[in-house]
């Protein structure tokens, strides 16, 4: 039971330290993130990195500005692909909290998406990834020919937490030419 | 939101430890500058395994008039140590972890309470599994009230339910993960909270009601008296005319009750009416109608009992049983003969329902046209949305939402095809049917109801072939087989006029633009015969 209360004790906490997100909450270009270095007890740094992507077979990067293709999904809603890659972060227990919302309201238009997932990994990478997740979107017209803000937040397992934001837009995947996310 | 008082005062002591590490949540080892050491994320770590709550040691919640929450997380939880029968994947062992809840029950009297792990401390992608007890070692054995929640709906895997009981009353909440084999996008463990809700609930007293078997359907409607107006459905059980309990389900034994929600919310006010329409019953390892059933065993009346939204049932009434024709469009309704579904009698002839009128007067009108030397076709996409419908196939049970179409037919020879087996129907079990009179589910036409192309659940679309199609225009509908549970489904349908031809008539042999009246397209010569 005592260990029962210190996980939750974690998860109520947290939120009142501060100095371990790395988000400087402003809209960039969707490249690695480089800010929030953190400081472990043996004196190295290490800077957390998060990477926003899309596609749903291989991690293609979102740069600011991107179009992201609306899919229409089998069971009659529609989402876009979300691809993530993390540096620095343990990959194993990674909490993953994304939206989509309007820029010029803050509407958020997508189904709340926060999930632990394990991220893939390679001997061969410096990263670890996640491809693929599926970002519901219920009504098409909120989010067609609008500025909308793609946010993603990785929490990892020693609560080091990262968030990325970028300009996107979303038009029908049947629209979207060949060789965009 | 607030948590449990145990759960409070150790969270307190957590800050304290928090605190005094002075940051980051980092665990003071130092993080690889490349490449990531990976465990196994679908199994817990192998570090120190936390106690999880348990019937002799449970989260012990002492209930309110409103809205409790409690926050709790099983990522690290010891195997499932409780043996939840059926519920949950209960063929994979060991069983995720699972806190229990005990929690008691406010005030006095009836009182209902609803709960849900749709919370915002729950992951969008921890499937929860919650059982319901009434001891915290028993196993809960009825089939109702339910006892078992898994998904909340079709795109949320969190749970949520209702339940009856008794202001003092303790009731187990055992919280845990459905383990699915492998774990891709959910997860079995995780954190969560659960908010649990009380009221005070009146208990329905059933004050009338009648079944009436008409044609392939059976109403059964019930009175009752409730304060709360929150009538849910009725449960029914059939007597011969001796007043002995009818064997329904044909297994030797005349223990056979049906539950039935409402077909939608009961009327207004207290009392309250509620009717629900039955058609198909198991039957051995198939199906039967249950008005068929009851005319074979002679029914003579049902004993009913209804419930409400949090499964309190009412007091037992006797009803009776009634027989009754069904007629269609235009003719003479009274106490012997009933208008078929979508009509209603008035002035003691039959018409179309407003709701049915109005749907058959907005039917989209398909415009494929009329064939010179080969098939014509349109294509169609469409959605079916959740709720209750207004037409009802003769092949398949389509209580839900409908698409429903016009197609004029010309005059000469033409086969009629329709058919959803694209890649835009994805999913979906549809079932199309062809009507002469929109309204009227007699004029169904001969052969004009398709529900799977092949049974077995290998091809759930759905495809008509109609030959010799006389002038008219005809209703099509798409439906979804049963309701549509969560979310709207997607269809993408195609119409086809295909020209008949005569004997001496050029042809195609793979008969896709045409067929020929008298035969096969004979192949070394594309002749019809």
């Amino acid at each position: 039971m005592e260990t029962r209360a210190w996980k939750a004790a974690v998860w109520l906490v947290l939120p009142l330290l501060g100095g371990c997100n790395a988000s400087d909450g402003s809209i960039d270009a969707g490249g690695p993130d480089t800010g929030g270095a953190i400081e472990h007890s043996d004196g190295s740094t290490s800077q957390p990195g998060l990477e926003l992507g899309s596609s749903v077979d291989a991690f293609v990067p979102v740069a600011e500005g991107d179009t992201l293709g609306l899919q229409r999904g089998t069971q009659g809603l529609q989402h876009v692909w979300v691809s993530l890659r993390i540096r620095d972060m343990d990959p194993a227990r990674a909490t993953i909290e994304l939206s989509l919302s309007r820029e010029s309201d803050g509407y958020t238009a997508s189904e709340p998406f926060r999930v632990r997932l394990p991220f893939a990994t390679d001997p061969g990478w410096d990263y670890a990834e996640r491809i693929g997740m599926q970002l519901v979107v219920l009504e098409p017209e909120a989010v067609l020919g609008q500025d909308l803000i793609l946010t993603a937040r990785v929490t990892d397992s020693h609560e080091v937490s990262v968030e990325r934001r970028t300009r996107v837009h979303v038009v029908w995947e049947e629209e979207l030419g060949g060789g965009l996310p | 939101m607030s948590t449990t008082q145990s759960n409070l005062v150790l969270a307190l002591a957590g800050l304290v430890v928090l605190t005094s590490l002075g940051g980051c949540g980092d665990d003071g080892e130092a993080t690889p500058d490349t490449g990531i050491d990976v465990p196994d994320a679908s199994t817990p770590d192998a570090g120190p395994t936390m106690t999880t709550s348990s019937c002799a040691a449970p989260i012990e919640v002492v209930g309110t008039i409103g809205t409790v929450s409690v926050v709790g997380d099983t990522t690290d939880g010891l195997d499932g140590p409780l043996d939840l029968g059926q519920c949950g994947n209960f063929e994979v062992t060991p069983r995720a972890p699972q806190d229990v809840i005990a929690y008691t029950v406010p005030g006095t009297g009836p009182v209902g309470v609803t709960f849900t792990t749709v919370t915002d401390e729950t992951l969008t992608n921890f499937d929860t599994v919650v059982q319901v007890r009434r001891g915290c070692s028993t196993i809960p054995e009825e089939t109702f009230p339910p006892s078992c929640f898994d998904d909340e709906t079709r795109t949320d895997p969190r749970s949520g339910g209702t339940l009856s009981a008794t202001g003092g009353d303790i009731v187990y909440f055992i919280v845990t993960g459905y383990t699915d084999t492998p774990l891709t996008d959910t997860i079995d463990r995780g954190p969560y909270s659960i908010e649990i809700t009380a009221r005070a609930n009146a208990i329905p007293e059933l004050t009338g009601g009648e079944v009436r078997a008409i044609g392939d359907r059976t109403e059964i409607e019930a009175t009752a008296i409730d304060e709360d107006r929150d009538g849910y459905g009725v449960i029914a059980t059939f007597l011969d005319g001796a007043g002995a309990p009818v064997d329904l389900d044909g297994d030797g034994t005349a223990e056979d009750t049906l539950f039935m929600l409402f077909n939608g919310p009961v009327t207004a006010g207290s009392p309250w009416t509620g009717m629900t329409t039955v058609f198909a019953i198991r039957f051995g390892d198939a199906a039967a109608l249950l008005a068929d059933r009851l005319r074979a065993l002679g029914a003579a009346t049902a004993t009913l009992q209804v419930f409400d939204e949090h499964w309190a049932v009412s007091g037992e009434l006797t009803v009776p049983v009634r027989f009754i024709d069904e007629v269609g469009l235009g003719a003479t309704c009274d106490d012997t003969h009933a208008c078929v579904m979508g009509l209603r009698c008035a002035a003691s002839v039959c018409e179309p329902t407003p709701a049915v009128a109005g749907a058959c007067v907005a039917a989209i009108p398909l415009a494929v046209d009329t064939p010179t030397t080969a098939t014509t076709s349109v294509t169609q996409t469409g959605t079916l949305a959740e709720g209750d419908g207004l037409f009802e196939a003769s092949c398949a049970h389509t209580p839900g939402t409908e698409s429903v179409y016009s197609v004029a037919v010309p005059s000469g020879s033409y086969d009629l095809l329709a058919t959803t087996d694209f890649d835009g129907t994805g999913e979906t079990d549809t079932v199309l049917y062809l009507r002469s009179v929109c309204a009227d589910l007699l004029t169904e036409v001969a052969g004009g109801c398709s529900d799977d192309i092949t049974s077995g659940g290998v091809n759930v679309r759905s495809a008509l072939e109609l030959r010799d199609v006389a002038e008219g225009t005809y209703t099509l509908f798409v439906e979804n087989f049963g309701h549509v549970m969560d979310g709207p489904v997607p269809y993408e349908l195609r119409v086809s006029l295909r020209p008949v031809l005569a004997t001496g008539a050029s042809c195609d042999p793979a008969g896709r633009n045409d067929r020929c009246a008298a035969g096969a397209c004979a192949p070394g010569t594309s002749t019809c015969p």
